[in-house]
């Protein structure tokens, strides 16, 4: 099973990625108005023909190269650095994401090898011991 | 050489930085992971068997403070020491500090890792304090210690940035407020030495207690009047209270709005929650900068009254002294600023970065330290024989964790690992290196996981191994066949060049089965009961290809005569497409709004070709052919030419061909012709697409330097950010393969230089000249006559605002083809 294939370094491999320097804030500010829409209109189920918009805007987006991730419900430890969280309650083992105050922005690069993605905002999270049943 | 220390760090109660002093300047080095952040929260983390420092560690200070402690500086220089449940150990304010100083070290991106270092410490540390934290530095591995007082530092990191400055004979006060602390320092110039004369300090207050206090007297009585609630702040605050989560929610809302409320008088705190009866309440509650100022008055009358105390005890008035140096995070409230200005009567000062002037300031000191290693008092370095490590896990994975497990040979004692994934979403944190070890790995979906692994010995120094990487992908599996091998794209007409682009669907090595969805726009109208249609083509190789070049692999046609109405140009066509395991290709196109729906499913077994899209393309291909045959020539390039000459005849013989094949033709000539068709096409491609990302590139060199100048000559400040951003990120397009990319930047340059040309006299009066040339052809005769009266009046008086109304409107008078100068060729009737 060991394999000594010699694969390229971290370092090389993310230089290759075509990720920019900086990201403007305005377009983590729109992302982050968009989430919050869709959110609202899932809570209320608005109107579906208003989801397509959400879509395509979303699509838009992903053209751009950045794709954001809704991590509710999502496991959480210490080693998760996409999260920037909260612990309420009183426990900290197997804690799970309960609010989501802004979701996690990746910015998406594709070339031969697959698809690579690279957090440009992390999530705001609550996040609370699971409870038993 | 340069024998001087460099490095200095803020090792702060409850936050520090690492930065360097380079060539006159000072970099603060970032946080390798939290892009942009400079600051590593002072906490450290000792949960299931791992050392986590920051941020992460901080999240459970609060909640876990058996294993995780903060504020340990504020302990340092006594026997006191904080016990670590996990460990079943103590641990001394001196070793915490020293897992601080290490991580730092992992901060610094130039691959060096310095043996001196400058650290700084509070104005109220005595001998021992002090004597305590060199301590902290030399566990951490620094062979050379060198303190500084704070204030001083942040004294230094403003003489520095305002050189002109005289202090000499002054004294000032340094205020720093920070997140958690706030500390006073008097600091004055003795025999041209800065000294502190004086201090004082709160440890209890800072910005994170005006967070709690806008939750606590602005949201909470707001709530308390929406809905119905007993006792809410008791069930907020509380672990087992009902709305615990609603607290620590609302904590981050009024700490955002905290933020926004230094640059805008107001802001606002919006959420959604149910009041105890099930009653859903929507909060939108706005809060006026004059609420939060009313809320911190006391606060920050407070630290103004220790501020006094200070002067008293000096004999000092305000006038006295030359300014107050603001420092800490909270300083950036306009408030406080004001407030402190207006209680003592002097100017407040704020000319540096209040987050990160003491470090700064310490960098600026340690260029003026030289080294001087004499006596190692650090511990020993850890033994760093080779060490080998055999891995195993595995590549391919459909979990969303997988094992790495390694064996390590070689002396693993006083050795730890860590590893991180590149997307920056996992930290494994310290690790004890063992000659077995063990790690599951998170992975991201349907990506490419990449980690590094490293092993650092017990100063967090890097030691070398035979072992740096982890790959593992993810949704993928490792079997052929499962990944689609090619790219595939949806062919659109490309309206700016009159040709075809390619957009792309699936990418290659995408894990079968998957979908898709597209928005296109009609661009050409198809009238009901036409012959005329809309062609939804799917073709299979390099989405950077000319299509022609790639395989059709799915064909739809929307014809007039399926349509029950006219489709009109701007129609949206919402495409969905879905590729099963087995790579049958459904596409279905859905007309808005609530037109009709077609759809078709095409499997790799049957390649529909239709002999009218061939032979337009056949069509399309000698076109192109000759296209770049001009382009080619117009770029002397004569080799190309040649070859290019070379493909005529096969490309005469093909369309002769193909227009003789009758539409609804049996044979397996159109497939035949279609390979042919690509095989041409490809060739062209060779030929011509590096000569055509070359130009390009050679293009965008040339505008990028007309715009500089323009720019800097003429361009206002966010015309300069444009281009300065477009040139940060041209490593990003110049390297692509992608012509389009490059050509939408090229064209974003453009726009630029044209915004500030349209400012330009020359410009405008050459534009008007050109428009005037064309006088013949503007729609409205009379009005074209008085426009261009009245723009030869503006010129003479040199009116050029209005010069650029009048070019405005003669250049909507021209007739629609004089405006587009490119003929329209649509082949596919979407874009």
């Amino acid at each position: 099973m060991g394999d000594r294939q010699k694969v390229e370094s971290v370092e090389q491999m993310l230089k290759s990625m075509e990720i920019p320097p900086q990201i403007p804030k305005s377009i983590l500010a729109v992302i982050n108005q968009l989430y919050e829409i869709e959110q609202k209109l899932a809570k209320q189920e608005g109107p579906a023909n208003l989801s397509r918009n959400i879509s395509k805007m979303k699509d838009a987006f992903a053209e751009l190269g950045y794709e954001y991730e809704n991590p509710m419900g999502q496991p959480c430890n210490e080693t998760r650095t996409d999260l920037d969280t909260t612990i309420s309650g009183s426990g900290t083992q197997n804690l799970v994401v309960v609010e989501v105050i802004k979701p996690i922005i990746r910015y998406v690069v594709r070339d031969g090898r697959g698809k690579f993605s690279t957090v440009v905002q992390k999530g705001v999270v609550v996040v609370e011991a699971r409870k038993e049943n | 050489m340069n024998n001087m220390i460099n490095f200095g760090i803020d090792l702060g109660t409850t936050n520090s930085l690492i930065a360097k002093f380079n060539k006159g300047t000072v970099e603060v080095f970032k946080h390798p992971l939290f892009q942009g952040e400079e600051i590593l929260p002072s906490v450290v983390s000792f949960r299931s068997d791992r050392i986590i420092v920051g941020k992460k560690a901080r999240e459970y200070a609060e909640k876990d403070p058996k294993n995780v402690v903060a504020r340990f500086k504020r302990k340092m220089g006594t026997t006191e020491s904080f016990k670590i449940k996990a460990l079943g150990q103590s641990k001394t304010p001196i070793e915490l500090s020293a897992f601080v100083l290490k991580e730092l070290k992992t901060f610094i991106q130039t691959g060096e890792t310095p043996e001196s270092v400058v650290i700084t410490i509070p104005a109220c540390f005595d001998m021992v304090q002090s004597n305590a934290t060199k301590e902290a530095g030399y566990a951490a591995g620094f062979k050379q210690v060198v303190l500084l007082q704070e204030p001083i530092a942040a004294s230094l990191a403003y003489a520095n940035k305002e050189k002109n400055i005289d202090l000499k004979n002054s004294q000032w006060i340094v205020y720093d407020l920070g997140g958690g602390t706030f500390d006073v320092a008097l600091v004055k110039i003795v025999e041209g030495e800065l000294k502190i004369m004086d201090h004082e300090g709160d440890n209890y207050l800072g910005g994170m207690d005006f967070d709690v206090w806008i939750v606590e007297r602005i949201v909470v009585p707001e709530l308390d009047k929406k809905g119905t609630f007993t006792d809410l702040l008791a069930q907020m605050k509380s672990e087992s209270g009902k709305y615990n989560r609603l607290w620590y929610k609302l904590l981050r809302l009024a700490e955002e709005a905290k933020i926004t409320l230094s640059a805008r008088t107001s802001a606002e705190i919006e959420f959604s929650v149910e009041d105890e009866t099930g009653k859903p309440i929507d909060c939108f509650i706005p809060i006026t900068r004059s609420e939060f100022e009313a809320i911190i008055k006391e606060s920050v009358d407070s630290t103004a009254e220790l501020l006094k105390k200070i002067l008293t005890r000096n004999s000092l008035r305000p006038q006295d002294l030359k300014f107050v140096l603001m420092v800490g995070g909270s300083t950036y409230i306009p408030f406080v600023r004001k407030r402190i200005e207006e209680l003592l009567g002097i100017p407040v000062n704020t000319g540096i970065d209040p987050t990160n002037a003491i470090v700064i300031g310490a960098a600026y000191f340690a260029a003026t330290k030289e080294i001087h290693i004499g006596d190692t008092k650090g511990e020993k370095l850890a033994p760093t024989g080779a060490i080998r490590i055999k891995v195993a896990y595995n590549r391919f994975s459909q979990e969303r964790e997988e094992v790495f497990a390694a064996k390590v040979e070689g002396a693993t004692a006083g050795l730890f690992y860590r590893i991180t994934r590149a997307d920056r979403g996992y930290d494994s944190g310290l690790k004890k290196l063992a000659p077995r070890i063990q790690e599951d790995l998170p992975l991201q979906e349907e990506e490419y996981n990449l980690f590094a692994f490293k092993v650092y010995d017990n100063c967090n120094n890097l030691v070398p191994t035979d072992f740096d990487s982890i790959q593992i992908a993810q949704g993928k599996y490792n079997v052929v066949g499962q990944m689609l091998p090619e790219d595939l794209s949806l062919v659109k007409d490309d309206l700016n060049t009159g040709d075809t682009k390619l957009d792309l669907i699936f990418a290659k090595n995408s894990v079968l089965p998957t979908k898709a969805e597209k928005n296109v726009d009609v661009s050409k109208a198809i009238m009901h009961g036409s012959t005329d249609e809309i062609r939804i083509i799917v073709v299979e190789g390099p989405s950077e290809n000319h299509f022609t070049a790639n395989k059709p692999v799915g064909y739809l046609a929307i014809s007039g005569k399926g349509l029950t109405r006219d489709l009109l140009r701007g129609t949206e066509i919402d495409l969905t497409f879905e590729l099963s395991e087995s790579r049958d290709l459904k596409v279905q196109a859905y007309v808005n709004p609530s037109g009709p729906e077609f759809s078709q499913i095409f499997t790799p077994t049957f390649r529909d070709v239709p002999v009218n899209v061939l032979t337009d393309e056949v069509q399309m291909l000698a076109a192109r052919l000759e296209q770049e045959k001009t382009e080619a020539l117009s770029n002397e390039n004569y080799e190309i030419v040649e070859k290019l000459d070379e493909l005529r005849g096969p490309v005469e013989k093909l369309h002769d061909a193909a227009m003789l094949l009758i539409l609804d033709d049996t044979t397996d000539d159109r497939y035949k012709f279609e390979d042919w068709k690509r095989k041409i096409a490809q060739k062209i491609n060779q030929l011509t697409a590096g000569k055509r990302i070359e130009r390009l590139r050679a293009d965008y060199q040339t505008v990028k330097d007309e715009a500089t100048g323009i720019v800097n000559e003429s361009g206002n400040d966010h015309e300069r950010r444009q281009l300065h951003e477009i040139v940060a990120r041209e490593h990003t397009f110049l390297n692509s393969t992608n012509p389009q990319k490059l050509e939408a930047e090229i064209n974003q340059v453009h726009r630029i230089v044209f915004h500030i040309l349209r400012r330009t006299p020359d410009f405008l009066v050459d534009w008007f000249k050109q428009l005037v040339e064309r006088r013949e052809t503007f729609n409205d005769q009379l009005q074209a006559k008085n426009l261009i009266e009245a723009g030869k009046k503006h010129i003479e008086a040199d009116d050029y605002e209005r010069l650029a109304e009048v070019n405005v409107r003669l250049h909507s008078l021209l007739p629609q083809d004089e405006k587009d100068t490119k003929e329209m060729r649509y082949f596919t009737g979407i874009s």
